[in-house]
């Protein structure tokens, strides 16, 4: 299965450098239909992502870091070409190609290009509209599978009907009266805590009162995880420690205090303290051991040099 | 209507007064926000209810139970902890679709590593956490906090 996987990589590699050629040529027939083929294929993987990760999940993993490394060599070539050519801005000409190559990963990194190019004083969830509406799009007609999935198995098993309506209809409440105030407090994090507010006291702080200060600060702003990276980059460049930014990412990425709160009403106050409880104390450990590793195959790098 | 539904909405409530009082344009970008996620997750909320419902009446407790139940192996419970390591759902929906599973027979270890594993690892922005942060960084965190996000759940089943 595995030698498959790699077989079919390799051809989509060779598909998709062509499709790089065409592009340099500026052929634009040829860009046109490998882009609409890459999309086609992006498509499909993107089923395949949602449907059975189960056993795909390592293939997976490493499919996306192959992709990344040839990207990334690609980038380069064009961007050494455009160099040796000498037409026009070469910073941006490589932009552009870099957004070509981000197009085919997704929205994902599309809006963090985007919320990049707008400056650090946005709000920590912008969007733009047409990825908004893209992604909005998907999750309808995704929807409108499900629901008619749902509708046909009801028809064929009433008895069952009057169960799954009950406990989805209970389920719709709790979630209609509690979403929209998460979602303002969100909201309202979002555009009250700015960027560089965390950059800011995150980066001088030390010792324990860092930590808590990672925790809370991670806790505090709302947006999915992948706002979090730039800044996390950010802090390193100002020279925050490590553990304080391995803790922020992790305190960013599961505790929330509004989803805390929707934890709370869902599964429960038992649940949902403990894993709080356990989820700081290991995230500080997790930070520590990371800076370790680091500060530990860094000097090993720098002695390796010296020698 | 359960307390901590009240709660919540009273925390809005106070948090939207504040901010109106402080700065009244950036609370109104900040609903403008709120809006906005509201009407994006809107589908995957209804996705995820009709998942819930469909659950609890199609699939037996029994199998739930015999997969990820207290007495399942740890195939199950590995297989959980990945699933959670690879989808790209919301955390706030995930919680709904884990309280489900609690009910109709997953044991407290199983849903912990779900959650867990599915808010702190994010495969699908793994990419982007490489060109960020480095590689090295970014396979440090997400495997140890894949690790993390197992022992937490074994320790949530000893405690709970």
């Amino acid at each position: 299965m595995k030698k498959k996987l790699q077989e079919e990589e390799s051809r989509k590699g060779k598909l998709r450098g062509e499709k790089y050629k065409s592009e340099m040529c500026g052929k634009d027939e040829a860009r046109k239909q490998a882009l609409l083929q890459e999309k086609g294929r992006e498509g499909k993987r993107v089923e395949n992502f949602e449907e059975g990760l189960r056993q795909a999940g390592r293939e997976e993993k490493e499919k996306e870091e192959k992709k990344e490394k040839r990207k990334e060599k690609k980038l380069e070539n064009s961007t050494r070409n455009e160099t040796r050519i000498g037409k026009g801005s070469v910073k941006g000409k490589g932009n552009e190609n870099e957004s070509r190559n981000r197009q085919s990963h997704g929205k994902v990194r599309e809006e963090i290009r985007l919320r990049k190019n707008r400056g650090g004083n946005e709000p920590l969830k912008a969007k733009s509209p047409s990825s908004f509406r893209r992604s909005l799009l998907r999750d309808t007609l995704f929807l409108i599978i499900i629901l008619a999935a749902a509708l046909a198995l009801l028809t064929f098993y009433p008895e069952k009907r009057s169960l799954v309506t009950t406990v989805s209809w209970k389920f719709f409440v709790e979630l209609i009266l509690i979403l929209p105030a998460v979602m303002v407090l969100m909201g309202l994090f979002a555009v009250f805590v700015s960027r560089e507010m965390v950059v800011k006291y995150l980066g001088k702080s030390s010792g324990v009162k860092g930590f808590l200060l990672a925790i809370f600060l991670g806790a505090l702003p709302t947006g999915p995880l992948y706002v979090a990276f730039p800044l996390a980059a950010a802090l390193i460049k100002k020279g925050a420690r490590r553990a304080n930014i391995v803790i922020f990412l992790s305190a960013w990425a599961c505790i929330k205090i509004p989803q805390e709160m929707v934890e709370l009403q869902f599964l429960g106050l038992k649940f949902m303290a403990t894993r709080l409880a356990l989820i700081i104390i290991f995230v500080i450990l997790m930070g520590l051991t990371i800076e370790r590793i680091i500060d530990w195959t860094d000097r090993r790098q720098v002695e390796n040099k010296g020698t | 209507m359960s307390a901590t539904i009240i709660l919540i909405n009273l925390a809005s409530l106070v948090c939207l007064v504040i901010a109106l009082i402080k700065d009244r344009r950036k609370a109104v970008k900040g609903l403008y926000v709120a809006a906005k996620t509201f009407i994006r997750i809107l589908p995957v909320v209804f996705i995820i209810i009709i998942l819930i419902g469909l659950l609890l009446g199609f699939v037996p407790k029994e199998l739930i139970a015999r997969i990820i139940g207290e007495q399942a192996g740890w195939d199950g419970l590995l297989g959980v902890a990945l699933l959670g390591a690879v989808l790209h759902i919301p955390s706030l929906i995930s919680y709904p679709l884990a309280g489900s599973l609690l009910q109709s027979g997953a044991s407290v270890t199983a849903v912990a590593a779900f959650i867990t594993t599915l808010t702190m690892i994010g495969m699908v922005t793994f990419p982007l956490e490489i060109k960020e942060l480095g590689k090295k960084m970014a396979f440090l965190r997400n495997g140890l906090s894949f690790i993390v996000a197992l022992l937490i759940a074994l320790l949530m089943g000893v405690i709970l």
